[in-house]
């Protein structure tokens, strides 16, 4: 189900789904539909209780409408909407809306449908909305954010551009440098063939590598290297020094499991 | 429907994150000397070491239950079964 939020506008429904108006959004109601809608699209997103979401509520795909918003409004979205939107969600805005709402937000194009939220704009976000890819994205942004805080690094170095779907969520006084080496190198996804010695390469001395790698092999899923083989293909491709410096698993939702990993590994060299 | 044994391999490459994250955790609390403040400054999670602990212990609840009744019979035939429950069952 989609939840639809109308607020104070008169405007027609933008899709199939269940319109809610100003008060229909107490949070005690609105909370329990969260968790179970496929997509959240807020046409007055002014009048939404963004503030009332817990971090879990952002898991459904979010898309915001900042049409006929101007620029004091759009920073007032800032702290309780904007800043928690992903690769997922989408966001309905006229092409200077668009310019200052992304500004520092690292957020890609690909989130930006446009100035309208004519039905077709709409029912294509719709269409692609997936709330377990959402989730997945969220959950290992949340970790990586908490690695990337633990090293407190101001500049980083986002290693094959991995780790962009990541960086809205990031902490924002990091500096992306676009070239190596940095104090601090990120890795998005770690694939099984890639080679951990090109990573440690782009690592200054002293620095630290974060990976983020996916460790188990899932029923049906693309064969994975377990945990420890990972920790000890990227140690044995660094310097003599290196050591893992810290693990933190990535909880799933749904479900109970862990499948991915964020690996923190310090060059030892300072 | 997953094949049991890719549910099994699953689940002991989940245990190896886990026991890998409790080893790191271990390791810095160790060198912190105490469970609340690192030698170097960072905080170890207190919180996030007992939530590991509980994934653990419903991962061996899991196994427990995988072994035991008629299903029992058959899951000890399995070999990585078997070394799941050697290592993780029969570790304390």
């Amino acid at each position: 189900m989609t939840l639809i939020y109308r607020g104070r506008l008169d405007a027609a429904p933008a899709a199939q789904g269940e319109v809610l108006g100003e008060w229909d959004v107490l949070p005690a109601d609105l909370l329990p539909r969260l968790a179970t809608a496929d997509a959240l699209v807020v046409l007055d997103p002014v009048s939404f209780p963004f503030e009332s979401l817990r971090p879990a509520d952002w898991d459904v795909p979010v898309l915001v409408s900042l049409l006929g918003l101007g620029a004091d409004d759009i920073a007032a979205l800032g702290d309780d909407a904007l800043r928690r939107l992903l690769p997922g969600d989408a966001v309905v805005a006229e092409a200077a809306a668009w310019d200052l709402a992304s500004a520092d937000r690292a957020w890609p194009d690909a989130m930006w449908l446009g100035p309208a939220t004519a039905s077709g704009v709409v029912e294509r976000f719709l269409a692609g909305a997936d709330r377990d890819a959402k989730a997945s994205i969220r959950a290992r942004a949340v970790v990586l954010r908490r690695q990337l805080q633990q090293l407190h690094p101001w500049t980083a170095f986002d290693a094959g551009g991995s780790a962009s779907r990541f960086r809205p969520a990031l902490p924002s006084y990091i500096d992306w440098v676009g070239t190596p080496p940095a104090a601090v190198v990120v890795a998005g996804d770690l694939a099984p063939d890639a080679d951990p010695a090109a990573l440690w390469e782009a690592v200054a001395p002293g620095g630290a590598l974060v990976v983020l790698a996916e460790v188990v092999t899932v029923p049906g899923g693309p064969e994975r290297a377990a945990a420890t083989e990972v920790r000890d293909r990227v140690l044995a491709a660094g310097p003599a020094g290196a050591l893992l410096a810290d693990v933190e698993s990535v909880p799933e939702r749904p479900g109970p499991h862990r499948t991915a990993a964020v690996f923190t590994f310090l060059r030892g060299d300072a | 429907m997953p094949d049991r044994d890719e549910e099994l391999r699953a689940l002991r490459m989940e245990n190896d994150l886990l026991s890998l994250e409790i080893e790191a955790l271990r390791e810095r609390m160790r060198r912190g000397g105490h469970d609340a403040e690192h030698a170097d400054g960072v905080m170890v999670d207190g919180d996030r070491l007992r939530r590991l602990e509980e994934a653990r212990r419903d991962l061996k609840w899991l196994l427990q239950r995988l072994g035991s009744g008629p299903l029992g019979t058959i899951m000890r035939r399995r070999t990585g079964y078997r070394r799941l429950a050697e290592r993780h069952l029969s570790e304390e």
